[in-house]
């Protein structure tokens, strides 16, 4: 009961994944199986490597829509560095890098200026997509995908210690990390002090602004390495990726529980949202429902927590 | 028959109850017609659930209320209205972006297809404004009044609206004393034209001043309606607290020899030329009306802008932010509790030590046993009455939230605590332990300034303090036994020292 | 209500500043190349975007609240598909068009539904609409765009003229015409204002907050459905992908135009002039032969260093009206 009481969220969704998983299991031959668990994950590991940034960032009460073109430039810049002779290594540097330059201009707009992040945010949204766009055409196509090197692609598909996917092993990384940082950090706590209430953090002499910008770049730099895994993984540079990511990655966070105010949330929770999103996407494409049914399912999901969520809550309360 | 004749209120067992509480166990009293009838009690006794009874923001778990004699029961706030209840909360529930006219008019407006017509009292609230203040006018933006001059509206609007019944949840708390003695004025001329008035206040000699009848409830059940007359201002906190508090000045015990602290010629928009030292282990007090510049000196030594010259141990301050300030050895408790202090979602655990990281971080990391023995530490140490360290601060009561927030400061172990109003809203009992609480800092030789615009706060507790007037600081007085209320209150007034 | 004479002087300026800017671009552009400065062009333009200007227009006065709607474009796909649709059994047009628009109210009766009974925030609650919505979208048409056996006349909403005016332009001006008389003079703009501004006083002035809450997400969703019927009008199909960004452009005019997302502030001809800002841009860059890309760049910068000014304008005239309370601003 008093675990109930502590944060119905997480069991509503802990109660949904396992009802999902026993259903799907019997439902089709194909669902429990290590290829398809694997290909679950990657599908999910884009969204979790950027959402576990992007949750402590809307612990802060901030949050960032342009991720999914942060994704797509950083993908393109990638792949046009790599063809154009630089090495691996240092196109990935490079481009990480980069990468936290969107942060930077987020970090800039939101954090020092103090523009609405809506408004900010979706302006890095055009001007990262933009780019993307144009990078494309520089290299003379809508694609960069012919006359990539050879070690471009076997970055991103060769499996680490030649089992799992370099992608996985970044998102359970990235989950690990966040975790960490929340629960042990002090830049954790001071995070939920932020979204708790900004005012007392200026005057308990937090430096909101500082943090809030740090987790802006941390953001777009995760948003940069899912783009660099994915073109990796894909051997595919596409302009186009990423568009509607930034709510998949925010649908992923609400869902497990981390408030659009701030102060409330966990990476934990966040996974779990994803999860459950990625094996509803899963369990549909195995019971050949048509794709479309996916988005409609998503927003059910979303509501439908939610609304359940708080009955446990006035249950609880009551 | 009699009784209901004289009674326009006649409330019968009123109860409560929310989820875990029960916020009222039985209330019953009369309110008389053309009556200032007061309702007094400590935070948390019941007084804000019972208003809201009253006016039909909220249902009564059960019980009756008789309004004229024929039952009310209202389901929303303009039922209530209708039937001639008005009531002016403690927040102001007044909307910035409209006009004088707009607002009053809000919710009650006459319209054709939504359109709405022209306003046929519109007179009477111009006339009434201008009895209160006649610097307000209808066409005025509501945002851009002081705060006194939007309760001025509100009660317009109340009056506007022709209520039987007026409910006052703390009118004065943020007004002058010079606005006070008009508003009281005005429930006088109110009270003489058979309006009844619901007056609920903290500040006791208000009630005295204004209030025929009291009514006294402590933690949710009625203690008593009684007469005003021949009543005394011992016999009314005993009811309300069930023992007697009184504070008593007791001197800091260090020498207060050594300046900390000097400030020369400081000025700034509000302020005009001030100076002030502040002693090793001492408490000074800052004592002056609403916008007399108190506020603006909290914020000059909390990192704002200033001309002129702080020095702390001889080297002069300049602040950029709030973080030079505390670097500084400064930390303050801010005025606004919830807005400036507290980490409401946080728990009690949590909040303590976000002004000092440090005290619960081991090599480099939090420690969640640091965390946990320190929250236990002040818990213990302020008293602070709360389930447990998990718990969150939001849902603490205000006094203990202030402790949460004093504990937050304490820890930051800074040599210069500020405190801007460090017991509003807190009940007696707490407010006790608070001062006690500062004054044990003095004692240790840290240095207190306690910013307050409640006498009695700065004459039981501060060793020294300073009267402002206007942006100027008028005098400083040592506490001791010749000293006169009377005298501090005519120089915060204004009278020349 | 109605135009006070300093009340509202802070949004009038702010207006002000707008159209000067719409003025220079209007300049700029009619200096710079040879096609843009033609009534031809400027039907074309309006044509294109009446669909927006009118949703924008009417979400103004839902934002004024501090709520907000993520689900128009999925309103807008859904409706012109289903218009699309039903227009193709044979049913007539203006059948489709009020079958239609019973469908698209849906949308704004669930997302008012979901805010004000059960409150969940407008974020949330219409991005679980846009997602619902979106697939429904799909759905109906089984993720094909509706092109056959459509009517001769199925385009003629948005071609022919009335009084020599394209009927979109006329359709657009009537509407914002509307919602400004409605923001500016009738209670439902005061209402909204006050509701934005301080919901608590609102609620106990007696106003009922959830219902005008409600009936502005439902008028919202109208004028989306409209939309969505105008656009597959325009296009001459009903494609569930049509107008991607839509609900971005919306929200990004209000706010553009002075409206915060949290509400109790904002005007209609503010969005008007603000909506029209991007517009420009967009027709004038391509009239002098910019690359579409570079378009996406140049939004992009415009929006941010147009609400920095925005913004920066706002607080400096803010911050000296408010002095006294408030510590650390």
């Amino acid at each position: 009961m008093r675990f109930l009481h502590a944060d119905p969220q997480k069991v509503v969704l802990i109660g949904i994944l396992a009802a999902l998983i026993v259903g799907l299991t019997f439902a089709s031959p194909h669902f429990l199986s290590v290829t398809n668990f694997t290909n679950v994950l990657l599908k999910v590991a884009v969204i979790v490597i950027i959402a576990s940034a992007a949750n402590l960032l809307m612990v802060t009460g901030n949050f960032d829509l342009s991720v999914g073109s942060v994704l797509a430039f950083s993908g393109i810049l990638h792949a046009y560095m790599s063809k154009h002779g630089v090495a691996i290594e240092l196109s990935i540097l490079i481009t990480l890098i980069v990468a936290m330059g969107w942060g930077g201009l987020n970090a800039l707009t939101v954090s020092v200026i103090g523009i609405n992040p809506v408004i900010a945010t979706v302006g890095t949204l055009f001007i990262a997509r933009g780019f993307a766009l144009l990078i494309a055409r520089w290299d003379g196509g809508a694609n960069i995908m012919l006359g990539l090197p050879r070690d471009f692609v076997d970055f991103g598909r060769d499996p680490v210690f030649g089992l799992i996917p370099l992608a996985i092993v970044v998102m359970v990384a990235a989950v690990g990390t966040f975790i960490f940082i929340e629960k042990k950090t002090a830049l954790g706590r001071k995070a939920y002090a932020i979204g708790a209430n900004l005012k007392s953090a200026k005057l308990s002499g937090i430096n909101t602004v500082g943090i809030v910008s740090l987790l802006y770049v941390l953001v777009a730099l995760f948003a940069g390495l899912s783009g660099v895994l994915q073109t990796s993984r894909v051997g595919l540079a596409a302009p186009t990726v990423g568009k509607g990511l930034e709510f998949d990655v925010i649908v992923a966070i609400i869902l497990g529980g981390t408030s659009m105010l701030g102060g409330v949330g966990s990476t934990f929770g966040m996974l779990l949202g994803a999860l459950v999103v990625g094996f509803t996407a899963n369990g549909m494409v195995l019971l050949g429902i048509p794709f479309y049914f996916q988005t409609i399912a998503y927003g059910g999901i979303l509501i439908g927590t939610l609304l359940l969520s708080r009955k446990f809550d006035a249950k609880a309360a009551a | 028959m009699n009784g209901q004749d004289e009674n326009i209120i006649e409330i019968r067992g009123i109860e409560k109850s929310f989820p875990g509480v029960k916020a009222l166990k039985g209330v019953s009293f009369g309110v008389k017609r053309g009556t200032v009838h007061c309702i007094v009690g400590e935070n948390g006794a019941g007084k804000s659930t019972f208003i809201k009874i009253l006016t039909g923001a909220q249902p009564a778990t059960r019980g009756e209320i008789k309004l004229g004699g024929k039952p009310f029961s209202p389901h929303h706030v303009s039922d209530a209205i209708h039937q001639g209840i008005s009531c002016l909360y403690q927040e102001l529930n007044i909307v910035d972006e409209l006009t004088v006219e707009e607002n009053i008019s809000l919710g009650q407006e006459k319209h054709k297809f939504l359109f709405p017509q022209k306003a046929d009292n519109l007179e009477k609230a111009g006339a009434i404004l201008a009895d209160f203040d006649s610097t307000v006018s209808l066409g005025d933006r509501v945002g851009s009044l002081s705060v006194a001059q939007k309760q001025i509206v509100e009660i317009t609007r109340a009056l506007v609206a022709e209520c039987s019944v007026l409910v006052m949840d703390e009118p004065t708390a943020a007004l002058s004393l010079g606005e006070t003695t008009k508003i009281m004025q005005v429930i006088e001329r109110l009270r003489e034209a058979g309006m009844t008035i619901i007056f609920i206040s903290h500040k006791l000699s208000e009630i005295f001043e204004i209030g025929d009848t009291v009514t006294v409830l402590r933690d949710g059940e009625m203690v008593g309606t009684q007469s005003l007359e021949g009543m005394s201002q011992p016999d009314l906190v005993r009811m309300m607290l069930g023992k007697v508090v009184a504070e008593e000045y007791i001197p800091s015990t260090g020498a207060r020899d050594q300046a900390v602290l000097e400030a020369r010629g400081v000025s700034t928009r509000k302020l005009k030329d001030v100076n002030f030292d502040l002693m090793k282990g001492e408490i000074l007090g800052f004592y002056g009306l609403l916008g007399a510049g108190k506020t603006e000196v909290a914020e000059v030594l909390f990192g704002h802008e200033y001309r002129g010259e702080i020095k702390r141990d001889g080297r002069v301050l300049r602040f950029r932010t709030e973080r030079d300030a505390l670097r500084a050895g400064f930390a303050l408790v801010p005025e606004e509790r919830r807005e400036e202090g507290i980490f409401g979602l946080l728990s009690v655990m949590r909040n303590i030590p976000l002004m000092n990281l440090k005290t619960v971080m081991r090599r480099g990391l939090v420690s969640g046993k640091a965390e946990r023995d320190l929250a236990d530490k002040y818990i213990d140490l302020l008293q602070i009455a709360t389930s447990g360290r998990n718990h969150p601060v939001a849902l603490l009561s205000g006094g203990n939230q202030q402790k949460v927030v004093i504990a937050k400061c304490l820890n930051r172990d800074a040599d210069i605590i500020l405190m801007d109003e460090p017991t509003r809203g807190v009940d007696i009992g707490a407010k006790q332990e608070i001062h006690n609480i500062i004054r044990d800092l003095a004692n240790k030789g840290k240095s207190v300034i306690v910013f307050s615009s409640e006498l009695q706060e700065i004459t039981g507790l501060c060793d020294r303090m300073v009267l402002m007037y206007d942006g100027m600081v008028r005098e400083t007085l040592r506490n001791g036994d010749e000293l006169s209320t009377d005298y501090i209150l005519e120089v915060v007034a204004g009278k020349e020292a | 209500m109605g135009p006070k004479s300093n009340p509202m002087s802070l949004v009038k300026n702010q207006n002000f500043v707008l159209l000067l800017i719409f003025v220079a671009l209007n300049v700029y552009f009619a200096t710079t190349t040879q096609s843009y400065f033609q009534l031809g062009n400027y039907f074309n333009m309006l044509t294109q975007n009446a669909a927006l200007l009118l949703t924008a227009a009417a979400a103004t006065l839902l934002m004024k609240t501090g709520n907000f709607d993520l689900s128009t474009t999925a309103n807008l796909a859904f409706s012109g598909v289903l218009y699309a649709l039903l227009a193709s059994w044979g049913l007539p047009l203006t059948l489709a068009a009020v079958i239609t628009l019973c469908a698209g109210i849906c949308f704004g009766a669930i997302n008012g539904l979901l805010v004000t009974r059960y409150d969940i925030s407008p974020f949330i609650a219409t991005l679980g609409m846009m997602c619902i919505g979106g697939g429904a979208a799909l759905l109906i048409c089984g993720g094909q765009s509706v092109r056959t056996g459509l009517p001769d006349n199925f385009s003629s909403l948005m071609q022919t003229d009335i009084f020599g005016l394209p009927t979109p332009i006329v359709i657009s001006f009537v509407g914002i015409t509307v919602f400004w008389v409605a923001a500016n003079y009738s209670l439902i703009g005061k209402y909204a204002m006050a509701i934005g501004s301080n919901k608590n006083a609102a609620a106990l002035a007696g106003i009922n907050v959830d219902r005008v809450v409600m009936g502005l997400f439902v008028l919202v969703a109208i004028m989306a459905s409209l939309a969505g019927i105008m656009t597959a009008s325009r296009i001459g199909s009903g494609d569930p992908r049509v107008a991607e960004f839509f609900f971005m452009d919306v929200i990004v005019a209000i706010m553009l135009g002075g409206t915060p997302l949290t509400g109790g502030r904002g005007t209609v001809i503010g969005t008007v002039i603000a909506a029209m800002i991007v517009i420009v841009i967009g027709n004038g860059l391509n009239m002098l032969g910019i690359l579409v890309f570079w378009q996406t760049v140049i939004k992009g910068v415009i929006l941010i260093m147009a609400v920095t000014i925005n913004e920066k304008f706002t607080f400096s005239r803010l911050s000296e009206k408010m002095s006294a309370p408030g510590f650390s601003q």
